[in-house]
């Protein structure tokens, strides 16, 4: 029976043995060398903050026990508050509702533009346009230049002493009140800077992915009389499907991230609170660590199918 | 002949077709716009850095009468945050640049290597766990890991240096690189008689080093660039980019905004002297990498 199991955990790693006898000693002593420090961090800041995060969804605090500790409760207290939160009637500046109004208008207000953007610039710099040269690095730019700055410089440009206050001065047509400051423009004014910073998109994703293309096909094409609009929608754009495929994934995993420096914009004043910022108020600066749990759990539980639908659909139109 | 058809093959796509359309004119004109009011932005930033407080508040738009170059001397002696100079922030921002790429890169370059070349029981597991990870989005989770980081010891230490050790794994990039390495190059070196160690240091990780270098470039500006992480986890070490965040908050009212802005350029200084000068390793790595399709 022994004899047995040693044949069979043998067979088994039979099929692992891609390196000669003398190494084979050595190669699993390696392999656990040079995976150990990843499998731990995964298991501490993946699968063990996940699991506690699960954990503080139900929990309640409750008050604070004879040696000054916190005490909990099983309960789904932080769902309710959810609940009540969300079918709330009157309006709060400050909650998740507004939250995700906001994140959701810049969501969709920012990839309305940098999705058709992304693709323009991409098919232009894929057909190599004037200007290629420069313009493929200077776009790169945004991603380089640090967020506090460009923050820093496209504050002090519509404050209310700022340059396009100046401006409108100058022009003749009076002070531009403080476009960060007020709830009708505040918004705006953090789309525009994200529309500012994120432009190009994911120019260089999907111009790399053009560029793969078989010369052979567009030559072929060409022949045939193919105009611009038919040689990107009807040839390259089927062609590159993988990538739109990833990139619309990571659109909508990222439909409850989308928020732009609100910190360094608004600090969250003007209703421009959004899920991102939410967090940072809940956690950071109001300690509170059950509620923003349950939240993500509820936003989890939203996104994840919505994900896998969306691969599906996407899989779906690749294989049509 | 044989030149000729080499040259012909390599010929990327897309490289035909007339220059001048309404289209490349219309975009053209638009990429130019934007890229106007990029650099447009920075230019006032630094003819700002050259006025005076009071000048600057009396006229944004105009040139400074003065050109006060002496402002980026004053922003070394008046920028401080959290009672850090700007020395000590500086400081900061290199350590906080330089160790978790490298921390980052090295662990990732050890795991991805062997999942690159190794055939071990568990292998298939992982990368179904990295599979997972890519498409299935956990929303939420910053208060545990935030529980954690301070249960660990890690918040407000350079301990948070842990949280940059590389996923389970490694990076599909690092991956990628050491798949095109050839394996025989290793098989030559064992059969001289080097361990598995030997042939990652010594031979599969040099020839990794380009792609390598090129992660660790983008990594470091984004550290370099990242305000957030030490505003959560590091007050007390505060780089140069939270550092000018505080000192707009500190001063508010009082802000010397020629001062703030001459301090800011000196920020971008690093990211963009490191991107020029990489430029070409970025661009390859991102325009050859990405994903098939």
């Amino acid at each position: 029976m022994r004899e047995d199991t040693k044949n069979k955990i043998k067979k088994y790693f039979e099929r692992y043995h891609d390196y000669p006898k003398p190494l084979r000693k050595g190669k699993y002593v390696f392999i656990f060398c040079m995976l150990i420090l990843t499998v731990l961090r995964w298991a501490i800041f993946y699968v063990a903050v996940n699991i506690d995060s699960f954990t503080m969804a139900f929990k309640e605090f409750t008050g604070y026990g004879p040696n000054n500790e916190s005490i909990y409760q099983w309960s789904f207290a932080n769902f309710r508050l959810f609940w009540s939160e969300m079918t709330y009637q009157g309006w709060a500046a400050q909650s998740f509702k507004a939250a995700l109004k906001n994140t959701l208008f810049l969501f969709v207000a920012g990839n309305a533009v940098t999705i058709p953007t992304t693709y323009l610039i991409s098919y232009y710099l894929y057909k190599k346009m004037p200007g290629t040269k420069h313009f493929i690095w200077i776009l790169y730019l945004p991603s380089v230049l640090s967020s506090v700055v460009m923050v820093t410089i496209f504050r002090n440009i519509v404050e209310v002493n700022g340059l396009v206050s100046a401006l409108s001065i100058a022009m003749g047509k009076g002070a531009v009140t403080d476009l960060l400051i007020s709830e009708k423009t505040a918004k705006w004014m953090v789309w525009c800077y994200n529309t500012w910073m994120g432009f190009p998109g994911a120019y260089v994703l999907v111009t790399a992915a053009l560029k793969r293309i078989p010369e052979e096909i567009i030559e072929s094409a060409q022949l045939d009389g193919v105009t611009p609009k038919t040689e990107f929608f009807k040839i390259l754009f089927p062609l590159i499907w993988p990538t739109v495929q990833v990139l619309l994934l990571q659109k909508v995993t990222a439909i409850l991230s989308a928020d732009g420096p609100i910190l360094l914009l608004t600090g969250g004043s003007a209703d421009t609170y959004t899920i991102g910022f939410w967090y940072y108020d809940q956690v950071i600066l109001s300690h509170s660590y059950e509620y923003p749990s349950a939240v993500g759990l509820l936003m989890t539980l939203v996104i994840a199918p919505i994900a896998l639908i969306v691969k599906k659909l996407t899989d779906k139109v690749e294989s049509y | 002949m044989k030149m000729e058809k080499t040259k012909k093959t390599k010929k990327q796509s897309g490289a035909v077709g007339s220059k001048w359309t309404p289209y490349s004119i219309i975009v053209g004109l638009v990429i130019l716009i934007y890229c106007a009011t990029l650099f447009g932005a920075i230019a006032w930033a630094f003819l700002t850095s050259l006025k005076g407080r009071i000048e600057y508040i009396r006229s944004p738009i105009t040139l400074p009468k003065e050109w006060l170059f002496s402002n980026y001397i004053k922003a070394f002696e008046q920028l401080s945050a959290n009672g850090n100079n700007i020395f000590v922030m500086f400081g900061n921002s290199l350590w906080l640049s330089i160790l978790p790429p490298t921390i980052n890169l090295f662990t990732s370059a050890m795991a991805s290597y062997v999942m690159a070349h190794y055939k071990f029981p568990g292998r298939n597991l992982i990368w179904s766990i990295i599979i997972f990870m890519m498409t299935m989005p956990i929303m939420g989770n910053a208060a545990a890991t935030y529980k954690m980081y301070i249960r660990l010891g890690m918040y407000n230490s350079p301990l948070i240096l842990l949280r940059n050790i590389a996923n389970l794994g490694g990076s599909l990039l690092v991956i990628a690189a050491f798949q095109g390495v050839s394996k025989t190059y290793a098989e030559a070196a064992f059969l001289d008689g080097a361990g598995h160690f030997t042939v990652f240091f010594r031979i599969m990780l040099p020839q990794a080093m380009g792609v390598l270098l090129a992660l660790w470039t983008m990594e470091f500006i984004s550290c370099w660039n990242d305000y957030m992480t030490p505003i959560m986890y590091l007050p007390d070490y505060t780089p140069i980019t939270t550092g000018l965040y505080i000192y707009q908050k500190e001063t508010e009212r009082m802000l010397n905004v020629p001062i703030l802005f001459a301090g800011s350029l000196m920020v971008l200084i690093v990211p963009v002297v490191m991107f020029t000068c990489f430029q070409d390793k970025f661009m390859n790595l991102s325009f050859g990498g990405g994903i098939k399709g």
